[in-house]
């Protein structure tokens, strides 16, 4: 008799893995071992701590640079280009105001609102709470309003804000630290969260996505090298160096664009966890389906298209840039298509067993939601509010493995067989036409 | 009936008990009785004279001979801003045409009761109502380039000097807030802050350094770059290429276009979309902000109900026009007057020292003050002064902008109390007003034998 086994507390569909062995666990759930777990688990948790053990020599190089930063004091010029952002300008100003930094010029560009805008802006700039106001009173896109504002940009260093945004008190400061490490940083990406997690269910998931692929997945990713995404949200250049290349090219995607393209110049990026801007996540689905439709587009047509020349052997090539753009393109490109070939395989294969699958199956990411939302409860300065969050992590596996997978599938498929983004109204027509036709 | 009478040098259309003076020369008009006239003819070329002859008529103290029709011989053709005083043109010739018109305002002008109210500004009103009345007209401004607000009124600019423009729209004001006439908005105008002007240029400068040499760029947009910049950064030998990509921009709208323009200051470079708009006084070269010119209202003003039976009742409009003069200085004006004669007369006598001092403030900003705001200035400057007064001083406030002080048995050496109002007040009006040129100025002059109270009120 065995009155307490773990096969007796276990459900049935769980007893059943135990009973037909490692190997075929190993066989059914193969996408999950091999690329999930590996990637978000066994790298994530070594280089946690990695990270973790090198914190002390990070802690005194951060101070170094700190002393550098306020010894120079160097003149920066903080842009906003936006669309019928006035609203949120003055909130802005106020936010901007309490930096502890804070020998900026605040430099707003008005791409063609219809709204207040122009009127609010004209009268911020006249109470001096902004230094440079632009309006263009023909709509350019995003890209074309940031290069205005590059082009009339006096600092040394420029840093990208996203108007509806809101800053720590030390953001600026801290964004501004890694240029003085002196390892030829050209760019550096803020810590991204989400403010208005409290919002709806939309928000909340988005608030643990925020937390797994930005605050977490980019110090990996930075901590490997092959950081290459820069937040439009929140993000700091050298000014000689974004005018070497140019500024900004045509989006959707413009600011993983940019960071490529600085890293394609033979500059590092880097990404700073301590600089803290909050943002406004769409709180409906069906806003947030748009907007990742946008996003998940770019990925082909830059990644995949335009950048082409990083998988090539060439006189620039660089292994860290390939590695970036391809771990970036085989997660999600690749990997999306991957799991239609994971379903189709357990279809064709083990329908019989589904009953045992498809729980077991949620188990296992339910899981390793958790494990990795534990990492993140490691690294946050904002832990015990996040804590929050935690009971709407297992809803994760729907949101992240279900939705925005689909989400996904449909944009690769719009982009890489219509090029569909070249007909996104976020750009204005006149400059999509231009783009597609150039092959951008 | 037509007659020309010609005796005494004057000649006279009459016809049907009423006659009509021709006048050449105002001079013309010093051996008529006026009163027993029912209109003029101007039978003038000339410009100054035909403008000496309305003026004289209009502005006559005799409210029943300032109404008068005063016709000019259509032979003779004068600028337009002096016939709008007049009631027009006429072929003499044609004596059934007018004639009518100087019986209805001869009617009209025997309904009227005379105003008794030694209010020079309700006086005024009461003669323009007047004179809409008897005209049954409204009182429409028409454009004049030699006016300082750049519109004359038919009648009512006659009792104002070129540079009193502002009292007058002020005038037409009050008459608006009685009920007594109807506004109907024509235009805006915009005065010089220090002078009331219109003679303004206009120009965009630097908002950073205030000058004036700017310049305006086109800003350009290349669609297939996002390169954004000015079109001197586009500019080649021949035509235009982007910085960014060096592809040659061909054709606006296609491959890029021009969303809007910044100007460059060449004093301190600058750079910026909104200039500053500021307007140079021609006349007394005061530099304005947009925002610090006077704006007013310029239209067209009909007589009301309430218009026509302050005519026939007088003693109503008095009424109100007392209660709203000032009361507010010690002791009223016209009593003032009598003590300060006194006061002559005991100089005269024992030969003693006592001072006159006139307090004016010179501010147009302050003419623009609604009357709840000007009476209560009034008390407060009335207050400060006195704080300062000694035991026989005695204040009168003749307006808002102006006051007399006496100060008996006062040498040179005892005036520093008029310093300390001076200072006191200046500093009242430059804490509640805008402009560098406030000016509070303090005559001061001391009581001799000889004077007599037209050297004080002159
Ligand atoms: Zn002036
Ligand atoms: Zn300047
Ligand atoms: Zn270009």
């Amino acid at each position: 008799m065995i009155p307490l086994s773990l096969h007796n507390i276990l459900p049935e569909y769980m007893n059943y893995w135990f009973v037909v062995g490692i190997q075929k666990f190993i066989r059914v759930f193969w996408f999950f071992v091999i690329f999930e777990f590996t990637r978000y688990i066994i790298i994530d948790y070594v280089i946690a701590i990695l990270f973790k053990i090198s914190s002390k020599s990070r802690t005194k190089k951060f101070e170094l640079a700190r002393q550098q930063l306020f010894n120079e004091n160097p003149f920066v010029s903080v842009i906003i280009p936006g669309k019928n952002e006035g609203k949120h300008l003055y909130k802005l100003t106020r936010s901007l105001a309490e930096q502890t930094f804070s020998n900026f010029e605040l430099i707003i560009v008005d791409d063609g609102s219809d709204d207040e805008t122009p009127i609010i802006g004209k009268n911020l700039e006249k109470l001096g709470l902004i230094d440079v106001f632009i309006r263009n009173d023909m709509r350019g896109g995003k890209a074309s309003a940031a290069n205005l504002a590059l082009r009339y940009s006096k600092g040394k260093y420029i840093v990208h804000l996203d108007a509806d945004c809101s800053f720590d008190r030390d953001a600026i400061e801290k964004v501004l630290l890694p240029f003085f490490f002196g390892e030829n940083i050209a760019a550096v990406g803020g810590n991204v969260k989400v403010r208005n997690y409290k919002e709806s269910l939309c928000a909340k998931l988005q608030a643990i996505e925020y937390l797994k692929t930005v605050s977490i997945g980019r110090i990996i990713t930075s901590y490997l090298g092959i950081y290459k995404i820069i937040s439009g949200a929140f993000g700091a250049f050298r000014k000689d160096v974004i005018d070497s290349i140019g500024g900004w090219d045509i989006g959707p995607g413009l600011d993983g664009d940019i960071t490529v393209k600085i890293r394609k110049s033979g500059y590092n990026v880097y990404f700073q966890p301590d600089a803290i801007c909050l943002t406004n996540a769409p709180a409906k689905f069906k806003v947030l389906t748009k907007q990742r439709l946008r996003w998940d587009k770019s990925i082909i047509r830059f990644r995949v298209r335009k950048h082409k020349d990083v998988y090539f052997p060439s006189a620039n090539f660089n292994w860290l840039n390939f590695i970036a753009l391809f771990e970036n393109v085989f997660y999600n490109v690749v990997l999306d298509l991957l799991w239609w070939v994971y379903i189709i395989d357990i279809i064709v294969n083990y329908s019989s067993s589904l009953k045992f699958i498809i729980p077991m199956n949620f188990t296992l990411y339910f899981v390793m939601s958790y494990v990795q939302m534990l990492s993140i409860y490691i690294f946050s300065e904002r832990r015990e509010e996040e804590k929050y969050l935690w009971p709407y992590v297992i809803l994760m596996t729907i949101y992240t493995g279900t939705y925005l997978r689909i989400v996904r599938t449909v944009a690769y498929y719009k982009e890489f067989f219509f090029k569909r983004s070249f007909e996104d109204p976020w750009n204005p027509y006149k400059s999509s036409i231009q783009a597609k036709r150039a092959g951008l | 009936m037509l007659n020309i009478l010609k005796n005494n040098n004057s000649r006279k259309i009459v016809n049907d008990g009423y006659s009509l003076l021709m006048v050449a020369h105002v001079n013309e008009l010093k051996h008529e009785q006026l009163e027993y006239l029912d209109g003029f003819v101007i039978d003038s070329e000339n410009r100054s004279h035909v403008q000496e002859i309305i003026v004289r008529i209009r502005t006559h103290k005799n409210l029943k001979i300032c109404l008068l029709p005063i016709f000019i011989n259509n032979l003779y053709k004068q600028p337009k801003e002096l016939v709008l005083h007049t009631d027009g043109y006429i072929n003499l010739e044609l004596e059934s045409n007018y004639f009518e018109r100087v019986i209805t305002i001869a009617n009209r002008i025997k309904n009227i009761e005379t105003p008794k109210t030694i209010y020079v500004n309700s006086l005024i009103q009461h003669k323009t109502i007047a004179y809409l009345y008897t005209r049954n007209a409204i009182l429409k401004p028409i454009a004049d380039r030699k006016s300082t607000i750049g519109y004359t009124f038919p009648f009512i600019s006659l009792y104002y000097k070129h540079y009193e423009s502002i009292v007058l729209l002020k005038n037409l004001e009050e008459m608006r807030t009685l009920h007594y006439v109807t506004f109907q908005l024509k235009d805006y105008i915009h005065l010089c802050k220090s002078c009331d002007g219109n003679y303004l240029n206009f120009r965009e400068a630097c908002p950073k350094c205030s000058g004036i040499d700017i310049v305006a760029h086109d800003m350009i947009h290349h669609f297939v770059c996002a390169h954004v910049a000015p079109e001197k950064d586009f500019k080649i030998e021949d035509g235009l290429a982007c910085p960014k990509c060096d592809k040659n921009l061909r054709h606006i709208g296609i491959d890029y276009d021009k969303p809007s323009t910044i100007y460059s200051c060449n004093c301190c470079n600058h750079e910026f979309q909104n200039a500053n708009m500021k307007a140079l006084c021609l006349d007394c070269e005061t530099e304005n902000q947009l925002e610090e010119l006077l704006e007013k209202s310029i239209g067209e003003y009909s007589i009301t109900q309430k218009g026509e039976n302050i005519l026939f009742d007088a003693s109503i409009k008095n009424q109100i026009q007392e209660n709203q003069s000032m009361k507010i200085g010690s002791m009223p004006p016209q009593l003032f007057k009598i003590v300060l004669n006194q006061e002559i007369k005991r100089i005269k006598a024992t030969n003693g020292y006592s001072y006159f001092a006139k307090i004016e403030f010179r501010n147009q900003q302050l003419q623009l003050l609604n009357d709840n705001v000007k009476s209560a200035l009034t008390k407060e400057i009335s207050g400060i002064i006195k704080s300062y007064m000694e035991g026989p001083d005695i204040l009168s406030a003749e307006n808002f902008n102006c006051y007399y002080l006496m100060l008996p048995d006062t040498r040179e050496d005892q005036l520093q109390r008029l310093e300390l109002i001076d200072y006191n007040l200046a500093k009242l009006i430059n804490d509640n007003t805008t402009g560098d040129n406030q000016k509070v100025e303090i005559k001061i002059h001391r009581i001799d034998k000889n004077d007599t109270l037209q050297t004080f009120f002159s």
